[in-house]
């Protein structure tokens, strides 16, 4: 069941002003490919995947409409989005450390999704046991009975996404699953991704800035700068070939390629740009990118937000 | 388990220097408050005059010539035992009075307790779950008016309504039992209203916190939410002020008492302070300041509790 995006728009009220953090953005995620949703911190990517499973806080104004299948996500009620969220997509939300409740034993934090899903006490507790086996612990006991606090950012990774997959949902948004981790627990997290993905025949979003991760996992990439989408391609063309101006800055910052820091910052959300948003940095510039803002414009098999293709 | 029963030995220990702190000051208030008792044994007579000989002697037989230190360890000895000393006034024992007094205290404290707890929590839950809505807003308007009413306000009104008006309730005094229901009312109503805000404003912090897009991720409901993850987070403001305004009741409410004409111990103390009765005075700091201590490390525990990262200690 794919996910479909149209025209999604959302804007946060703020005392400083309005941030528009998600700016008419069009997209399909398709079931039979792992998106990557890449782009520097505050692009967006967050609030993206946030207003899927409809759990921005209420400060937040969405327009536009989110196809689950044929569902329509923005128009259902409280209720109906509860049956949805971790039965059909699942989070495995962003800073695993704060991202598990402090008072409680991660075992129940656990079970709690099987009881939700309507299990009985013993089952629920069975069930734990199997699934934390199953994500590499090998004293589930143990862990089962500590707190978040008392295991490693790695661990509580895991335990996170040991939540997200409980229910065997069809969908899974990861946000920053390597975020703070170092390179070994970055493999990690990356081979029980690669399990839950085979084992669980679930489709996967995958919100992250660690490009080496998108590059490894993702079949599909989609690159966001200040709420909005610059450019969509295979995960091979982004890396191989890329085209948007913004795209080209950041493979061209990876380590193994010379490590060439993007000049500049995206601006602020509350005083966005005339034309192209990324026209303050781009060495590209011309004319028509101050006044004209481009439109999406498919390319060969993907498609860029660049006057440069039209 | 050993790392909670480590820090619940920690508490205790530190508690008892904070006891000793406050003998001391209860026997620094008698020393300063009761001049020189050899003299004013001497002097019962007014028309004799005692020599400084006589006065030195008698002196030294009482023990004040003695070092400070030994006579604190002669008083903290008889406290020990239960004798807090007699009344300058009517010469009754100190401790059997406040003992005698102290049920009514209690009892008031406790039913004031569980009207602050039961309206306070559920206040502040149901503020919550109606978050925005009529309740909550009609809500946090009123407890602001009942929390800017002072007690004794609040009790001349309710003895007017409830008393005078209706005669429902009795004015005053501890019988029957419904007596002590308006005394509660004054005492602990405007409390329950700041418990049930401070509530509310704590548990719409935990709301925000990331686990809570976690636990909402599963498919929980409001309710759900605040009932399983972050009520329990939230708990601790609310048990520590409850504490303190707990504390502060066992040492009986002097206003409340009075107005209710129930003898307890804020009336005992008043009496004490008005007839500048030393001894009275002396022995009630001592036992609000023990009163106070204990219920200070009573919240402590439950804090600890309530949030195993006080207890276990932050092991990353
Ligand atoms: N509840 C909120 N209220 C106001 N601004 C918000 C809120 N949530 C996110 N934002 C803003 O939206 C922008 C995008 O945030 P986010 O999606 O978290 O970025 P990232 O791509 O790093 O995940 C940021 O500027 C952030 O400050
Ligand atoms: S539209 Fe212009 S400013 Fe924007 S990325 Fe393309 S060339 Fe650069
Ligand atoms: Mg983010």
């Amino acid at each position: 069941m794919d996910i479909r995006v149209e025209d999604l728009y959302v804007r946060f009220a703020t005392l400083s002003g309005d941030i528009e953090a998600v700016n008419h953005v069009d997209l399909t995620f398709s079931q039979d490919q792992i998106t990557g949703l890449i782009g520097e911190s505050g692009s967006g990517k967050s609030v993206l995947g946030l207003t899927i499973m409809g759990l921005l806080q209420s400060n937040a104004t969405v327009e536009g409409r989110i196809f689950l299948g044929e569902r329509e996500l923005i128009s259902l009620s409280e209720k109906d989005l509860c049956a949805i969220r971790g039965r059909e997509i699942a989070l495995v939300a962003q800073n695993p450390a704060t991202s598990l409740n402090p008072s409680q034993k991660v075992g129940r934090q656990i079970e709690e999704v099987f009881r939700l899903a309507g299990e009985g006490k013993v089952d629920s507790t069975r069930r734990t046991h199997e699934l934390l086996e199953r994500m590499g612990f090998s004293d589930s006991e143990r862990v089962m009975h500590s707190y978040p606090f008392e295991l490693s950012g790695g661990m509580c990774q895991r335990i996170l996404t040991a939540i997200a997959v409980a229910a065997h949902p069809r969908w899974i948004i990861a946000d920053e699953p390597t975020k703070g981790l170092d390179a070994v627990v970055r493999n990690q997290v990356y081979d029980t991704f690669c399990m839950v993905k085979e084992q669980y025949n679930v489709s996967l979003i995958v919100i992250t800035h660690d490009l080496l991760l998108a590059r490894k996992f993702c079949d599909q990439i989609v690159v966001l700068y200040s709420g909005r989408v610059l450019e969509i391609n295979t995960a091979q063309a982004i890396f191989n070939n890329p085209r948007h101006p913004y795209t080209q800055g950041l493979i061209a910052s990876l380590p193994h390629l010379g490590m060439r820091p993007m000049p500049g910052f995206s601006a602020a959300f509350t005083d966005q740009p005339s034309g192209c948003v990324f026209h303050p940095r781009c060495p590209y510039i011309d004319e028509d990118c101050r006044k004209i803002e481009p439109k999406l414009i498919p390319v060969e098999e993907g498609s860029v937000r660049c006057h440069r293709y039209s | 388990m050993n790392d909670t029963l480590r820090y619940i030995m920690t508490k205790i220990f530190l508690a008892i220097p904070i006891l000793i702190g406050i003998t001391l000051l209860a026997f620094g208030l008698g020393l300063i408050a009761r001049g020189d008792p050899a003299l004013a044994r001497l002097t019962v007579d007014p028309d004799y005059i005692p020599t400084e000989e006589e006065v030195q002697a008698l002196r030294e037989e009482m023990g004040l010539t003695d070092p400070i230190f030994i006579q604190y360890g002669r008083w903290i000895s008889g406290v020990v035992k239960g004798d807090l000393g007699e009344s300058y006034l009517d010469d009754k024992p100190v401790l059997s009075e406040m003992l005698r007094l102290l049920p009514n205290t209690l009892l008031l404290s406790f039913m004031s307790l569980t009207l602050i707890v039961v309206l306070g929590l559920l206040g502040g839950i149901l503020l919550v779950v109606f978050q925005d809505r009529l309740f909550d807003v009609i809500g946090r308007i009123l407890s602001i008016f009942i929390m800017s009413v002072p007690g004794f306000c609040l009790a001349y009104f309710m003895i007017w309504v409830f008393a005078q008006k209706l005669k429902l309730l009795p004015t005053s005094g501890t019988e029957p039992m419904t007596a002590f229901i308006m005394p509660c009312l004054a005492l602990a109503l405007s409390s329950a209203c700041l418990v049930a805000r401070l509530l509310r404003s704590s548990i719409l912090g935990e709301l925000v916190q990331d686990y809570a897009l976690t636990a909402r991720a599963k498919g929980l409901r409001k309710s759900q939410l605040v009932f399983r993850h972050t009520l329990r987070n939230a708990l601790t403001p609310s048990v520590t002020h409850i504490a303190n305004v707990f504390g502060g009741f066992l040492g009986g409410s002097m206003i409340t008492e009075s107005i209710f004409s129930i003898p307890g111990i804020g009336t005992y103390a008043l009496t004490a302070i008005n007839n500048r009765d030393y001894t009275a005075i002396q022995g009630y700091v001592l036992f609000t300041g023990f009163a106070f201590v204990l219920v200070c490390l009573l919240s402590d525990l439950i804090c600890s509790y309530l949030n195993p990262q006080i207890r276990l200690g932050r092991r990353v």
